[in-house]
């Protein structure tokens, strides 16, 4: 063996230019993988966090939906509007989440769409939604929050004006860049204690609310949570989506009522013929409306359901546990026989993290193609090299080298170079990564703060990946090979040796 | 022999030709006849419109609107509606649910608007909208104004269950409506709405409307129980029930935000 690898250094510094071609070409792949997983890394784990800091957490519980997945911006279902879950036997399931390991901090919300009304419920008019505002803008996504536990889980909300949601505040927290817009369309500068009119949808009906402006915040990862984001206290956002209690109280009804709901197609209902009834008109009393409606409700449409949550957030020890949190808050809910289901900051995200999540994929393709074109370049060099030396090859069968002998001697020549260069090209990923991070290049708008996975780009390199680069560049080197060799030991020694 | 042929083929020609034009004269004679039977398709919706006009009296009753989805547990809405028609005025004011019992809509000159009790704020709303939770639209509560808002486009006839209908093809001229297309089923032997069907801009059937129950209030039809299946959907659908129908004068207060405003207070 030690013969072998002898002849094989002997070989690559014989062969000094064309040994150098390939062990850069080498050297470049494994570099380019280095650097490239050390890119993917920053960004998944850069996407991980950015949205764990700003708005999901490691960890999302929230109920099951029959419509499509739930995040935190209600159940993506295909039929419309699909009413979000509530959280199924909430405080069994907050004391699961409280005995888990490895979970840190927890908070309990519920969100809900709704949309800001002017003052004088003017609709929009075409000179609005040119100059200032566009029908979307006017929306929010309302986030109902636990203040005395919200803020301590997400900490980089920053405050532009007026404070934070406290415990037990009503009021409502916007985006400064919405604050701006509606300040535009109001014609006139909104400031902190303003009223806004809010009106949520939900699926029992629509509902209007005025709460004060407490305060203007910026998310310090703009570009992973939309503009519209809103937080507000968890008690309007509950009136507001008809998380009320006694929302589903029992109507009586007359059999009449709901007779042809069981019917498929309408044209059966015309065997018959049509009853036409004579009603004389009754006298009516519009007074006896008032008192039918002034009559003490059993219901306090105000009242919400304290015990209603729709989702659970928390926050992991350490982003290695955040797997084992969720599997075993999945084991402990399917032993409880809990309709609940704990997914990671994706699942909390939905079709916010999807799209941030393709821009990631796109990205690793391209690197992945990127390699699979260095590695055609080194094999194609690898095989122009070895016929070029079939004459020597043929001048070794002819003085008695076996075959075995002579592929042995070219797999050693290969693979020692491709160690020797691979793990050149590794240090000077490494090298580049280091420049790159000390160089603090920064993600000048939201698509780069995506790709960079946060402010600043930071590639992670990890052994693991260096490894993969140095061993995937000498199974390259190995297997280009092959071919070239096994071609050149077919032909006979003496016509081997006659070729130049 | 060719040219025997060729004579009697033209002989047998000229006959044909005589017996398409007496039969051309026939018709053209009778087309007044067949025009008397085929309503004139404009008048047909306008008399569609005014077979529910109250125009110079004032109409108010209590529509139960019960709300079937897959899935889930059915959804009660009831409704006071309040209608001048004259004006084109109406007043919706829930009362059931509970939750959302006070809200209304109001109709004042063209706009409609959203009150909430709870709020004491109002909102603007639109004609398009539906109804709370359910698949009824504020519009299938007012006046219909078929006439005044769609042009005709067709006209077939058919059958609805065992009544031979008109079939009217209906395109909308404004945006204002809630529907671009809308086909008419109309009764033929009582002029009668029977079933409607909406469909949107790129021509997708939305909803389907059957009226199977009717009541005559002064000398007008009403339909009491109406049937609208969401075609979207599928296994959505809602029950309207009308009751406490009434044609007593109502104040003019009732047509304002006030009135809304007071009555939950």
């Amino acid at each position: 063996m030690a013969v072998i690898f002898k002849i094989a250094f002997r070989n690559i510094k014989a062969h000094r230019s064309k040994s150098l071609i390939i062990g850069i070409l080498l050297a470049m792949g494994a570099m380019v993988l280095v650097f490239g997983t050390a890119f993917i890394n920053a960004t998944e784990e850069g996407v991980r966090s950015t949205f764990s800091d700003v708005y999901t957490g490691d960890i999302f519980i929230s109920g099951i939906s029959s419509d499509g997945p739930v995040s935190l911006f209600g159940v993506t279902s295909t039929s419309g509007m699909a009413e979000t879950p509530i959280i199924p036997e909430y405080d069994k399931v907050l004391s699961i989440v409280k005995s888990t390991p490895h979970l840190k901090k927890t908070s309990s919300l519920a969100t809900g769409f709704s949309q800001v009304i002017r003052e004088n419920g003017d609709q929009m008019t075409k000179e609005d939604s040119q100059n200032k505002i566009k029908p979307q803008d006017r929306f929010l996504f309302l986030f109902g929050i636990d203040a005395a536990t919200y803020w301590d889980l997400f900490e980089t909300v920053e405050i532009v004006a007026g404070e934070k949601l406290k415990p037990g505040q009503s009021g409502i927290m916007i985006n400064e860049s919405q604050f701006y817009k509606f300040s535009d369309w109001f014609e006139k500068p909104l400031s902190i204690g303003d009223p806004l009119l809010v009106q949520g949808f939900s699926t029992i009906g629509f509902r209007l609310r005025e709460l004060p402006i407490v305060g203007i915040f910026r998310l310090k990862e703009q570009g992973t949570a939309p503009e519209q984001l809103a937080y507000i206290d968890i008690e309007s956002l509950r009136v507001m989506s008809g998380m009320t209690v006694g929302a589903n109280e029992p109507i009586h009804l007359k059999p009449e009522e709901t007779s042809m709901l069981s019917i498929e197609d309408p044209d059966e209902l015309f065997s018959d013929d049509i009853i036409v009834t004579s009603e004389t008109s009754e006298h009516f009393d519009v007074s006896s409306i008032s008192r039918e409606l002034s009559k003490p409700s059993q219901i306090d449409p105000l009242k919400p359901d304290e015990g209603a949550w729709q989702f659970i957030v928390g926050k992991a020890d350490s982003p290695q546990n955040i797997n084992r949190i969720i599997s075993s808050l999945n084991k402990a809910f399917e032993k409880e026989g809990i309709q609940a289901v704990a997914g990671s900051w994706q699942a909390a995200a939905g079709p916010y993290g999807q799209s941030v999540d393709v821009v990631r994929l796109i990205f690793a393709v391209a690197i992945i193609i990127l390699s699979i074109v260095a590695i055609i370049i080194i094999m194609n060099t690898f095989v122009i090299s070895v016929i070029e030396r079939t004459s020597e090859i043929g001048t070794m069968r002819a003085i008695g080298a076996g075959k075995g002998f002579v592929r042995t001697m070219f797999a050693a020549e290969a693979m020692a170079l491709a160690l020797v260069s691979a793990s050149i090209g590794a240090g000077l990923g490494l090298l580049i990564i280091e420049i790159l991070k000390s160089l603090r290049i920064e993600a000048t708008n939201p698509f780069f703060l995506v790709l960079f996975g946060g402010q600043y780009l930071n590639p992670i390199a990890t052994a693991g990946n260096v490894f993969f680069a140095i061993v995937l560049m000498i199974a390259v080197g190995f297997i280009a090979h092959l071919y070239p060799v096994s071609l050149a030991l077919k032909i006979q020694p003496v016509r081997a040796m006659q070729e130049e | 022999m060719h040219s025997n042929v060729f004579l009697k083929t033209r002989g047998l020609k000229k006959e044909s030709y005589f017996i398409i034009i007496l039969a051309m004269l026939f018709f053209v004679g009778l087309n007044p006849l067949l025009a008397q039977s085929k309503p004139d398709p404009k008048a047909l919706i306008k008399q569609v419109d005014d077979l529910s006009d109250f125009s110079g009296k004032d109409f108010s009753a209590v529509f139960t609107i019960v709300t079937q989805k897959p899935g889930e547990k059915d959804s009660v809405t009831q409704a006071r509606i309040f209608r001048r028609d004259l004006k084109k005025q109406f007043v919706i004011l829930i009362l059931l649910p509970e939750v959302n019992k006070g809200q209304g809509y109001l109709r004042e000159d063209d706009n409609v608007w959203f009150y909430d009790p709870t709020s004491r704020k109002f909102s603007h709303s639109s004609m398009k909208e539906n109804l709370q939770n359910t698949k009824a639209k504020n519009s299938d509560f007012t006046l219909s104004t078929f006439a005044e808002d769609y042009t005709v486009t067709k006209m077939t006839d058919g059958m609805v269950g065992k009544f031979p209908v008109w079939i009217l093809d209906l395109k909308a001229k404004t945006n204002e409506v809630a529907y671009d297309r809308v086909v008419l089923y109309i009764r033929k032997d009582r002029t009668m709405l029977l079933k409607r069907e909406d469909y949107s801009v790129n021509g997708r059937l939305m909803r389907t409307t059957a009226y199977p129950k009717y009541v005559e209030l002064e000398g007008r039809l009403l339909p009491s129980q109406i049937l609208i299946v969401d075609e979207v959907n599928k296994g959505e659908k809602s029950q309207i029930t009308m009751a406490e129908q009434s044609v007593s004068p109502l104040p003019d207060r009732v047509f304002t935000k006030a009135f809304l405003e007071q009555v939950s207070r």
